[in-house]
């Protein structure tokens, strides 16, 4: 469950370490909340120096870990420790060229499969 | 306690999941209707005659099943081929998407697999169930350095090897080397 105002860890190489949410696409009228798959707008409120990305810098993430709980469709409900996202550009590529830490599946399916490819372990 | 409980959890649930595909290829062929679905869209050496003919820099497969990368949940074969140009790069995505659909001419439907990158044309994947084909650009492919991931994980014997290497090493004891400027201080 993401909403704008949110803090995220960042799952890649790219560079930030803390992001906050402002915006969730996708979400039109009434609100609602990003969940693993979805592409949020985002400032980066941390920053490793002497990197591409610096703070306070807009940016496009998908979702990949939430600590509310995600139900696969074979039955499988998963729930991570932390609130995490990868930076992807306006095109999809994703930022860093790597990503860290256990990924689902799911992202696959929902056409991130160059992120999936990156990652280290998928659930 | 609950990293514990999950991840007694998932152990319990993982084997089936990962079992139930060599099961049914051991009892009998064709008994599962996923994978030869799967395996119909394209195989290997026509992904690679079809990379030749579209002059394709530097292809590359890396087997990525069973025990491979990501326990083999994602899938058997990954595919890495480099284009000149973005145009170069979407014309081999084309190329391949053309010659799956000339494979499925006569049946009642076509299947096509997830394209992703199109527009961009920087890296495009096609996702085709058992084998993911990545074309990327010159500088995109030395960007992301995708060979040093999948020739790493997908062999163990190294990994294995590596961390005693380091335990014999951090077991031997090293004299730091001197490398201050001042002189030595006569006794």
């Amino acid at each position: 469950m993401i909403q704008p105002q949110t803090l995220l860890n960042v799952a890649d190489n790219s560079g930030a370490r803390k992001l906050m949410c402002i915006r969730v696409i996708g979400a039109a009228g009434n609100q609602r909340y990003a969940r693993i798959g979805d592409v949020i707008v985002a400032v980066i409120k941390d920053a490793v120096p002497q990197m591409p990305l610096e703070r306070s810098e807009v940016i496009r993430a998908v979702i990949v870990r939430t600590c509310k709980e995600f139900k696969c469709e074979d039955g499988i409900i998963i729930r991570y420790d932390d609130n995490a996202a990868v930076i992807i550009d306006q095109k999809g590529n994703p930022k860093g060229t790597r990503v860290f830490g256990a990924i689902a599946e799911e992202l696959r399916e929902l056409n991130f499969t160059k992120i999936v490819s990156l990652a280290p372990e998928v659930l | 306690m609950l990293p514990a409980v999950r991840s007694g959890a998932l152990g319990r649930w993982r084997p089936p999941h990962h079992l139930l595909p060599r099961l049914l290829s051991s009892s009998s062929a064709g008994a599962s209707p996923a994978r030869p679905q799967a395996a119909a869209l394209l195989e290997l050496p026509e992904v690679e005659k079809v990379l030749r003919d579209v002059r394709a820099g530097d292809v590359r497969v890396f087997p990525v099943g069973e025990g491979g990368l990501h326990g083999g949940a994602c899938a058997d074969y990954m595919v890495v081929a480099t284009g000149r140009s973005d145009w170069h790069v979407r014309n081999i995505a084309q190329a391949l998407l053309y010659k799956i659909k000339q494979k499925q001419k006569g049946s009642d439907r076509i299947l096509m697999p997830s394209v992703e990158g199109q527009q961009a044309g920087k890296w495009v994947v096609i996702d085709s169930g058992s084998i993911i084909i990545h074309a990327l650009e010159e500088r995109a492919r030395e960007y992301y350095d995708l060979e040093s991931i999948w020739s790493k994980e997908v062999s163990p014997n190294t990994s294995v090897q590596n961390p005693l290497q380091e335990l014999e090493t951090s077991l031997v004891k090293t004299r730091r080397r001197n490398l201050s400027q001042k002189p030595m201080k006569s006794l």
